[in-house]
């Protein structure tokens, strides 16, 4: 099992709980055959609807009861309820995921329920009949608990939960201050008050990431790959945000995101979900300039050149902090793409040997450790030369500008020289990918069969 | 450790299902993976060469009661709902004990492959079941299960493989849907489909392979995104993936063998790191695993059977129907 402790039971503790199992499965399979028996007979009652409760309480694994529930709330529960009925029982489903995920915060079952629920919530008035703000109250105590659970064990100081708190209440205030009428007869009211409080929760799952300093695996597979799937906070968030109701205030745009991003990132530039979340976003952004270029095609493309520059910007303050760290430089390898900016191109590289030699020293030196723990473990992930990223950078770069640069032919012979010593360097630092270094040496990223012929020269 | 203690981790498999585990409350609490579970132990016996350690006609009596009328699919225990994830493992434990043209499978053919072909949605992807959400998996799970059907048609590989593109992201891997960050469990999902579906010159290999050899962590183990802690099951997911594109030798094997027999509990099964609990589907990764290291390594150590990277069963067993481009 994922994470869990292997230990060896005595025998007495082996007899107690083979006389407790017994007990235990006897009533378990006694409930779980009851309710088959229902499902097969299309038992769409209160009673079985209680009774898929009482088995999801011992396993909230069991998809078919989950399932069935389902099928009860759509062909029993909800055909005669009115829409203010049908809101109640999915908000009070919304709790009951809840409660097992403080629990079992890894089961995909009760996610899907949970999205499930989130997306029948009925077109309705909202705030006139069910003020949002009781809801909200209640709800903030529910978002506690769940990214409680998630920070377990983990040191939560009691300010910082205290200060986490009152951010919640400002924010919901905020968001009840919104002008009364709009929200009498807004037919997404309750759409919009289930997603707002959905958003939160995902925002309070990525501040535990980040006072954790990793991005959490969360909730990750705890049996299996293939029976559980895998969400974690950022999958979640940008679930949520694709979910919002049209008229969602404040609207998420592409641009709100990318600001998101940015200050994820200045919080901790080795957030490598933040930085993947802004290639997404600045790819609408400017695909989405390129198809409705308001003053002329050349002028759209200057700005798009004009943000780029500042991310080039925006990444160097990483590389220069910490050139050990991946993220910033799979980032940058995205920024520079195919390299047919050639300018660009060269800057970039000349600014990488530079940061090489800001400290020749470390070459050959761990540099960074990256220690991981789980509730079992503390364990090193890697150890980090720090001159692998831009040694590895500087190669792939060179290639590129083998291929769109028109080098000059004493530019070549020294780009092929520096190419060798760079690869025999990474083949030293970084063992375990040694064949890969030697492949690089033949055949480059490319595919540029030219180039292949100069580097081998 | 540097020893595979082959004959313990066949008992162990062995006795998953005997009276002792029933009798534990575990066990029951786990039916909803237990055609899975089948599957895992099953791969694992054939990657030992050791198949008959389970009786045939039992497990080929469960897997049909596992089959639910009502959706065409199976479920993962007799009577539970069926599910794309567990009617790909009830069709490999078929295939691999050589019985889908047994008439008893035969008749429900039909209804299988109709229920697998109804989980499509207009965008190319599959859902797990009528409730269920999209992800590249249950592509994988599908187009996998078709193909050794022999039901797989262009007019669905085409619209799946469109969306698997989708799913690749600028550092070569793939997530689980598009725009969601790579994972390596993904990315074998996703290379498989494009490797059944003959698709594969559609990406850059290098690329793919760079991002997947970059896995392998101090310790020698592999994990399955940048900066979190190796596990077990991602020897499978990486190696078959880096196998696919012929790029198995871009980890090192010394390393990775080391991480995986560390695994073992002498007493028999696998866990997912040293000394945690040890269970069926780590057990199965692991084997399948090392055979592909010892596939690329052309070497005999450890004796396993050579396993398919696409469909993570015996060759011999998928050669029988494998009709997609070998690399
Ligand atoms: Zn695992």
């Amino acid at each position: 099992m994922h994470g869990i402790k292997r230990t060896k039971l005595s025998k007495e503790d082996e007899d107690r709980k083979k006389q407790e199992d017994a007990e235990q499965i006897a009533r378990y399979r006694t409930m779980v055959d009851e309710c088959l028996k229902r499902k097969d007979n299309k038992d769409y009652s209160e009673e079985a609807f209680a009774l898929t409760n009482s088995i999801l309480d011992f396993n909230p694994e069991f998809y078919t009861i989950w399932n069935y529930r389902r099928m009860i709330m759509l062909e029993g529960l909800f055909p005669n309820a009115t829409s203010e009925e049908r809101y109640s029982r999915l908000t009070s489903d919304l709790r009951l995921t809840t409660s097992y995920l403080k629990i079992h915060p890894k089961v995909y079952w009760i996610w899907t329920h949970r999205k499930w629920c989130l997306e029948h919530v009925p077109s309705g008035p909202g705030r006139t009949s069910l003020p949002a703000r009781t809801v909200s109250v209640e709800d903030s105590k529910h978002l506690e608990d769940i990214t409680g659970s998630l920070t377990e064990g983990k040191e939560d100081p009691a300010g910082q939960n205290g200060s986490r708190e009152s951010t919640i209440n400002a924010e919901q205030t905020q968001r009840n201050g919104t002008p009364a009428n709009d929200e009498e007869n807004d037919v997404e009211g309750w759409k919009k008050e289930a997603w707002a409080r959905e958003l939160m929760l995902v925002e309070k799952m990525l501040e535990a990431d980040s006072r954790n300093c990793e991005s959490l695996p969360w909730p990750f597979p705890n049996s299996s790959y293939f029976s559980v799937g895998l969400v974690h906070a950022w999958d979640y968030r940008r679930y949520v945000l694709s979910s919002l109701p049209k008229t969602f205030q404040p609207a998420k745009t592409p641009q709100t995101e990318v600001r998101y991003t940015t200050k994820k990132i200045e919080s901790n530039f080795s957030n490598f979900s933040a930085w993947h979340q802004r290639t997404k976003e600045l790819s609408k952004i400017w695909d989405s300039m390129r198809s409705q270029p308001e003053d002329g095609p050349q002028n759209v493309e200057a700005e798009i050149q004009r943000m780029r520059q500042k991310e080039f910007e925006l990444v160097a303050q990483a590389l220069w902090t910490d050139p050990g760290d991946q993220s910033g430089w799979l980032y940058h390898r995205w920024l520079v793409g195919n390299g047919d900016d050639v300018a660009t191109l060269r800057r970039e590289i000349a600014q990488i040997k530079e940061l090489l030699e800001a400290e020749p020293d470390s070459k050959c030196k761990p540099m960074q450790s990256i220690v991981r723990s789980d509730p079992m473990h503390t364990l090193i992930v890697s150890i980090v030369f720090v001159n692998l990223g831009p040694l590895e950078s500087l190669v792939h770069y060179t290639q590129l500008s083998m291929r769109t640069a028109s080098l000059s032919d004493s530019e070549m012979s020294k780009a092929r020289q520096n190419m060798r010593q760079w690869l025999k360097d990474l083949e030293r630092i970084d063992p375990f990918r040694k064949e890969r270094y030697r492949e690089l040496g033949v055949f480059p990223f490319t595919h540029d069969r030219s180039s292949i012929s100069r580097l081998s020269g | 450790m540097t020893q595979l203690f082959k004959q313990k981790h066949v008992e162990y498999v062995q006795n998953l299902n005997s009276q002792i585990s029933q009798d534990s409350y575990e066990y029951w609490l786990l039916e909803h993976l237990r055609l899975n579970g089948i599957y895992w132990g099953v791969v694992a016996l054939a990657t030992m060469d050791n198949l008959k350690a389970l009786p045939e006609n039992e497990v080929f009596d469960f897997v049909l009661s596992c089959w639910d009328s009502r959706s065409g699919g199976f479920g993962a225990f007799p009577r539970h709902d069926g599910h794309i994830l567990s009617t790909l493992s009830a069709i490999q434990v078929l295939l691999i004990y050589n019985r889908l043209d047994d008439p008893k499978v035969v008749d429900k053919k039909p209804a299988i492959v109709k229920f697998i072909k109804e989980l499509q949605l207009e965008n190319g992807s599959f859902q797990g079941d009528r409730f269920g959400e999209v992800d590249t998996r249950f592509i994988y799970t599908a187009i996998s299960a078709l193909s050794i059907l022999g039901e797989l048609t262009e007019e669905m590989s085409r619209p799946a493989v469109d969306f698997i593109l989708l799913c690749q992201n600028f550092d070569g891997g793939f997530g689980m849907v598009p725009g969601a960050e790579s994972h390596a469990a993904q990315v074998f999902t996703c290379l498989a489909t494009l490797a059944i579906t003959g698709q594969l010159d559609r990406i850059k290999p290098e690329k793919t392979a760079a991002w997947l050899s970059d896995r392998q962590v101090e310790g020698g183990g592999l994990n399955g995104r940048p900066e979190k802690l190796p596990d077990l099951c991602y020897s499978w997911w990486v190696m078959s993936s880096l196998s696919i594109l012929g790029k198995a030798h871009w980890v090192d094997f010394t390393g990775l063998i080391s991480f995986i027999l560390k695994c073992q509990d002498p007493n028999g099964g696998i866990s997912d790191r040293a000394d945690n609990e040890t269970d069926v589907y780590h057990t199965c990764f692991a084997l399948a695993g090392l055979s592909l290291i010892e596939m690329s390594q052309k070497l005999k150590e450890f004796g396993l059977v050579p396993i398919d990277p696409v469909y993570c069963m015996p060759t011999s067993v998928t050669r029988k129907f494998t009709n997609y481009t070998q690399q």
